[in-house]
């Protein structure tokens, strides 16, 4: 009843907050929509779609022409559903979220039950209840519905609430051992934004790891899948083009490149307005390899044993990194993160990482406002804003990490910090 | 019939000139200078109304070098920004040097190569060494060669081993001492006479190391570079004093003129500039008193009168175009409106 | 000396007339009162290329003739103008033009690459008329579809479609006397005799408006046009205000500074027209008297031209005109076309651009509208709205061709039929973009211009109407010229958008500190994937003092 309850009430919060009179606003804030996923560039893709001129011509439509052709259709047959419609995408993402963290659950059970041995005496007070356990998809569910950026991200009709969608169910899928599930749906993510792609490399884990037997077959099945069916929506969406692949320049090349310098909550717009031109093209390398694969290998060697926490950590850090970022995937990686409940004791920053969070969300459009509106301030200040809100974000990930790896230490070798009888320091080495 | 006539003009021509060259001597007192032609570049690297005196700077030295004798093909004038007709300007269309409007430094016949946004860093040093887009027209080109003696003056706003460009770049002078080695090693001037009046002026020349190249400031380093007066009509400052007393004495040279170098180089005492002038004269060959002022700032040229007869061979003709054999084609005026779309939609 | 010297001029002299043969120069100037307060001036100077070789050039510049022939040029029209023509109180000039450069020509079908060949001619039409027109380049220039048809006789077995027709315009270029230097020099008489010599440059810059232009073509040189000469004409408009030459009574003196001293004797005809409809609202005499006043009746508007005859060897005239004292007040009527184009919206993030076209006519006029929007503006055609409404039938036709950032603009055409006595709103929004820091000018919070929209219209009248029709070439050529209708094409006025900028001073600040924030997260993500946790003894904790103190002895030794 309660869960009914809790996605009516942000069913309705979103529906209603689309039909106010906020939602033009909204729908244009620069930490909402970004070129890559704002309404009105969608809109704008449809119209020319719609009379025949080619929308990648253009440098107004970024989307992935299998995204264009369904909001035609549904601009076309069905417009007043629209509101509806993006509602229903974000519930459902709700859902399919706090499914995954169900079974994540039974997954994180057994492992604890697997591992029993390893687990020293004195820490097994810490080891985790069937209550405490039961809570967490309730918190992950919550977290989503009425996180305020998933809220405003969904209420601006961005097509990152798709992107969103796409992702909860691929990690649903993995999760559960759908291996076709899984390989579709972050094939159809890594279509529309490119980032997801790191994602193949926990998912495949996971698969491997719910559907036993030979693992290293599982981790070619997956990836074969997901080769053949990225590549099948690369072809149908040159088919829908008309054979033209001009939209991979439009698409990929838009998110590479970064040709369009308008601020997000990112570190790409002002850096690369600030660049000299000479060096572009090297810092526009170096930033892309660590927002793509810089991190992923030695990630993936760290916490094999964990592909949920790979998984979580890969999607907060290309959220960070990536070209044009919005708050719908800071929302979207933040209500991954009550599933690590059992970590925050653990973790140093929270309180700094909060505060930065509150405080940049407040200071944000404020400095926006003053920087174009009322010109008393420039572009430094909303600069220095989406600097704090990046670091806020790099100190919760990375401190989830170091909570990990503490929490780990402290059931293998017990909670009391003694060398030899004397006090020791938890250190890296 | 046409080539007849051709050759005539061309005598005649050749005729008129030698008439006119006869009346021109060099003065004897005078070294011998081995060049053959004359070439000015003359920028002004400010932007902004409240930049107007240097505008009027880099008119001065070009009215002179132009009433001098120098082509307007051979001078290189970049202007960036535009001040003559600038709104603020009462005045439109003119320029002047004094609030007395004594000279219209601007005139009534002016070319400026380049200007507006088109002055910049990149473009001079492109065009001191010659490596300008394919596309450039010839006026935008310094089509030196190892016989030009080349006027080069600069103003604008200046640091210890800078000037600025347009108030967004710089040059400094390490880039302008490589950019004329360049020139020298392209065979691109004979003699390079370098001005520039701007704040701590000197420090641009002391960085040179090529060959033939007298230069003059109007200010040594740490010093600033002083304006004259002010044109309470206008509201700026109107002339900067060194160019304002480089004016006055050249507006009394005259193509004939027996003033030399040195004199040029004396033109601002230190009670009229404020600043010092300062002279660099080590890469220079020649001895400043002996060379005229005329080979720099005008384009006098040495003639040789020869009584020996030239033979004017008929040139060829060229191939007719194949336009002359083509075939009549029909033309017509076309509706000057798209009348066909219409009368398709109604 | 000099007696020889003088015959060798004069023989010069001869030999360059005994060429002259071939070629036709004839000079033409135009003055309408634009009652209440202004003064409409309009020179051209029209030069019939008959030779068709280009090796030789008689009257005609052999510069553009080489422009010509080199970039294989069909038809080309370059006009620098500063100031804004004002439609609703002015009527309409002879040739439109719009402010800054605007240049535009049709290239011969045979041309393969018409990019290239556009690329060269703006840039050496730069260096012939001192203008910065090398900044023309493929991010600002566009190919008209529907609103510019060529003006000159086109083969007609050949097919001229758009490809070959390029257009751009600079709405920032400046127009002063270096430009009309270069452009003088290309008369056959310079500056010296002849109407050009009315042209001082301290007066001329100080009007309204002034534009100077050059307009090649090919004109038919027969009745059935199987054979082609090129005009050259070379234009200038003025408009004095009466305020600033502080008198309602003008005169060549007070206009120019001098009166004429005779016409070019190289030109076949010289004749000044004074437009005396305004004589009825606004009463004034001329002195001297002219030759003939001639009536002419042209769709629907009679027009009475008083007509000076020139001849090289007239004597000094100065042709003035008197107002009566009792000065009637008068309300000017607008054309039938009249539009205006602003820019909507506040702050620096998003915005509109309205035009408003005005049909003051009882018929509907077709008009074409040509919006050309610079790619750092980036309209979305989703936001069209006419009249406020997204789909309206007022659109006929409708051609758009999006732009890419730094690569090419944004063009769009819309043909429409405006209904009678009524305004037409069209509205389109568009985005402001930011820029990288060394993309924007040096004066980056001047503001940025965005160039005209161009309206070619079918007007049903000639009211206000005084262009030249496309199969004449001298001002006779407008005498009772009825037409069904009549072609002109028009610029609104321009805007000017000031764009969000970065702070210009601080590109290594930005990078460091973007760069310490990847660094922040490279760090730990270092070690943690390197580094494993272990106990490190600590011993008992050390208080700060005793810190300090082991700090000075780790320096002692």
């Amino acid at each position: 009843m309660g869960l009914v309850l809790k996605y009516v009430v942000a069913a309705l919060v979103r529906y209603w907050l689309i039909h106010s009179d906020y939602w033009q606003t909204l729908s244009n804030r620069v930490e909402i929509a970004t070129p890559l996923n704002s309404w009105k560039r969608l809109i704008e893709g449809i119209y020319l779609f719609e009379h025949n001129i080619d929308p990648y011509d253009g440098d107004s439509f970024h989307e992935s022409p299998l995204l264009l052709i369904s909001f035609y259709s549904l601009l076309k047959y069905a417009p007043y559903l629209l509101p509806g419609v993006f509602t229903l995408i974000d519930i459902l993402t709700a859902y399919f979220l706090y499914k995954t963290a169900k079974i994540f659950v039974r997954i994180l059970k057994s492992n604890q039950e697997k591992n029993i041995e390893v687990i020293s005496d004195e820490s097994k007070a810490m080891m985790l209840t069937n209550l405490q356990l039961e809570e967490v998809p309730e918190y992950v569910l919550s977290v989503y519905l009425f996180n305020p950026y998933s809220v405003l991200n969904c209420v601006g009709m961005t097509t990152t609430v798709v992107q969103n969608l796409l992702l909860a169910v691929s990690l649903w899928g993995s999760v559960a051992g759908h291996r076709l599930v899984a390989c579709i749906f972050i094939a159809l993510a890594t279509h529309q934004a490119l980032y997801p792609i790191t994602l193949i490399v926990p998912i495949s884990i996971l698969l491997a790891d719910v559907n036993k037997g030979c693992k290293k077959c599982s981790y070619i099945r997956t990836l074969l899948v997901f080769i053949l069916c990225w590549g099948f929506l690369i072809l149908t969406s040159a088919y829908i083009m008309n054979g033209s692949y001009s939209y991979i320049y439009n698409t990929y090349g838009f998110i590479l490149n970064v040709p369009d310098l308008k601020p997000n909550i990112g570190l790409f717009w002002y850096f690369f307005t600030e660049m000299f031109e000479h060096f572009r093209l090297l810092f526009v390398c170096a930033f892309q390899i660590n927002a793509l694969i810089l991190y992923v290998v030695p990630l993936t060697l760290r916490f094999k044993n964990e592909p949920v926490l790979l998984a979580t950590v890969l999607i907060a850090l290309s959220t960070i990194f990536r070209s044009y970022p919005c708050v719908g995937d800071v929302g979207f990686y933040l209500a991954l993160l009550p599933m690590w409940k059992h970590l925050f004791t653990f973790m140093q920053q929270k309180f700094i990482a909060g505060c930065a969070f509150i405080i940049t969300s407040v200071l944000g459009p404020t400095v926006w406002h003053l920087w174009i509106y009322s010109g008393s301030a420039n572009a430094n200040f909303f600069f220095g804003v989406t600097l704090s809100f990046a670091t806020a974000q790099i100190f919760l990930i990375t401190d989830l990490m170091f909570a990990y790896l503490k929490r780990e230490f402290t059931l293998k070798h017990g909670s009391s910090r003694q060398v030899d009888g004397k006090p020791a320091k938890l250190v890296l080495r | 019939m046409m080539c007849a006539k051709d050759i005539l003009q061309c005598t005649l021509l050749i005729v008129s000139i030698l008439i006119y060259s006869e009346a021109i001597d060099i003065p004897e007192k005078f070294q011998k200078s081995n060049h053959t032609n004359n070439w000015a570049v003359l920028v002004d690297t400010s932007r902004f109304w409240f930049n107007y005196r240097h505008v009027a700077n880099v008119l001065s030295i070009y009215r002179s070098v132009k009433r001098l004798g120098i082509p307007d093909s051979q001078i290189i004038l970049m202007i960036s920004d535009d001040m003559a007709c600038n709104p603020r300007n009462p005045r439109p269309a003119t320029i002047f040097n004094n609030a007395h409007e004594q000279i219209n430094v601007y005139g009534d016949d002016v070319e400026v190569d380049y200007r507006g946004y088109e002055v910049s860093v990149e473009n001079f040093v492109r065009l001191l060494t010659g490596r300008v887009p394919p596309d450039t027209p010839r006026s935008k080109r310094l089509l030196t060669d190892e016989g030009s003696n080349i006027l080069i003056y600069l103003t604008g706003h200046g640091g210890d081993g800078f000037l600025k460009f347009q108030d967004s770049e710089e040059i400094t002078s390490q880039e302008l001492a490589d950019a004329l080695e360049q020139m020298w090693q392209k065979r691109r001037y004979n003699e390079i006479f370098f001005i520039i009046d701007t704040c701590q002026a000197s420090s641009m020349y002391e960085k040179f190391y090529s060959p033939n190249i007298l230069a003059t400031a109007s200010s040594l380093v740490g010093e600033d570079s002083l304006s004259h007066h002010v044109d309470s009509a206008i509201g700026v400052y109107i002339i900067d004093r060194y160019t304002y007393y480089v004016l006055e004495f050249l507006e009394n040279v005259h193509p004939n003129s027996k003033k030399s170098m040195s004199e040029f180089l004396a033109v601002c005492p230190k009670h009229a500039c404020i600043s010092t002038v300062g002279v660099r004269r080590d890469l220079f060959k020649r001895d400043p008193n002996k060379v005229p002022i005329t080979d720099f700032f005008g384009s006098v040229r040495p003639v040789i009168i020869t009584t020996d007869s030239i033979d004017i061979i008929d040139i060829p003709k060229r191939k007719n175009n194949v336009n002359t054999t083509q075939i009549p084609e029909k033309r017509a005026y076309l509706p000057q409106f798209p009348v066909h779309l219409i009368q398709n939609t109604v | 000396m000099s007696k020889f010297r003088n015959i060798i001029f004069l023989l010069f002299l001869i030999s360059q007339t005994i060429s002259v043969s071939s070629d036709d120069f004839k000079e033409e100037l135009y003055i309408k009162p634009l009652p209440p307060m202004h003064l409409y001036v309009y020179f051209q100077f029209i030069t019939l290329i008959t030779g068709d070789t280009y090796e030789h050039s008689h009257l005609a510049p052999r510069s553009l003739k080489e422009i010509m022939s080199r970039f294989q040029v069909e038809e080309l029209h370059l006009t620098l103008t500063e100031g804004q023509w004002r439609h609703k109180q002015w009527g309409y000039p002879v040739m439109d033009a719009a402010p800054g450069a605007e240049l535009y020509a049709w290239f011969a079908p045979t041309v393969t690459d018409v990019n290239a060949n556009w690329k060269k001619l703006s840039a050496t039409l730069s260096g012939l008329f001192c203008a910065s027109l090398n900044f023309i380049d493929a991010h600002n220039t566009i190919s008209p579809k529907m609103a510019l048809t060529p003006l000159g006789a086109m083969n007609i077995g050949l097919n001229y479609t758009s490809q070959f027709a390029r257009y751009a315009s600079l709405p920032r270029e400046i127009v002063c006397t270096e430009n009309l230097t270069p452009w003088k020099k290309l008369l056959p008489c310079e500056s010296s005799h002849g109407f050009a010599s009315l042209l001082n440059s301290r007066l001329i810059h100080n009007t309204n408006y002034h534009s100077i232009g050059v307009h090649i073509r090919k004109v038919c040189s027969n009745n059935e046009c199987t054979n082609y000469n090129f005009e050259v004409k070379q234009t200038v408009a003025l408009v004095y205000d009466f305020k600033i030459i502080n008198s309602i009574n003008w005169s060549f003196k007070l206009l120019f500074g001098q009166g004429l001293f005779g016409g070019c004797p190289l030109s076949s005809s010289s004749k000044i027209y004074i437009d005396l409809t305004s004589n009825d609202t606004l009463p004034f005499k001329l002195s001297p008297k002219p030759i003939s006043i001639i009536q002419s009746q042209r769709g629907g508007s009679d027009t009475l031209l008083a007509v000076y005859d020139i001849k090289a060897d007239s004597p000094m005239i100065n042709i003035g005109a008197k107002h009566s004292i009792d000065n009637k007040f008068s309300v000017t009527i607008p054309p039938p076309l009249h539009f205006n184009r602003y820019v909507l919206g506040y702050g620096k993030e998003f915005g509109g651009i309205v035009t408003e076209i005005t049909n003051t006519y009882w018929a509907p006029i077709d008009i074409i509208l040509l919006e050309n929007a610079p790619w750092w503006l980036p309209i979305q055609l989703s936001t069209l709205r006419i009249n406020g409404e997204a789909e309206s039938s007022l659109i006929l036709k409708q051609y758009y061709s999006p732009g890419r950032s730094r690569q090419r603009p944004y063009h769009l055409e819309l043909l429409m039929r405006l209904p009678p006595k009524s305004t037409t709103t069209v509205t389109i929004d568009f985005e402001f973009v930011f820029l990288k820091w060394q993309e924007y000018p040096p004066d980056a919070n001047h503001g940025f211009y965005i160039g005209s929209a161009l309206i070619s219209a079918k007007l049903p009248t000639a009211k206000n109407y005084t262009s030249i029709p496309v199969d004449g070439t001298t001002l006779e050529s407008v005498i009772n010229a009825s037409k069904p209708w009549y072609p002109a094409v028009f610029r609104t006025n321009g805007a000017m958008v000031s764009l969000p900028t970065p702070d210009f001073s601080m590109p290594y600040n930005v990078i460091c500190l973007a760069c310490t924030v990847v660094a922040l997260a490279f760090g730990p993500l270092h070690n943690i994937c390197t580094k494993e946790l272990v106990l490190k003894p600590s011993g008992t904790p050390i208080s700060l003092r005793q810190r300090i103190i082991n700090l000075f002895k780790k320096k002692k030794d």
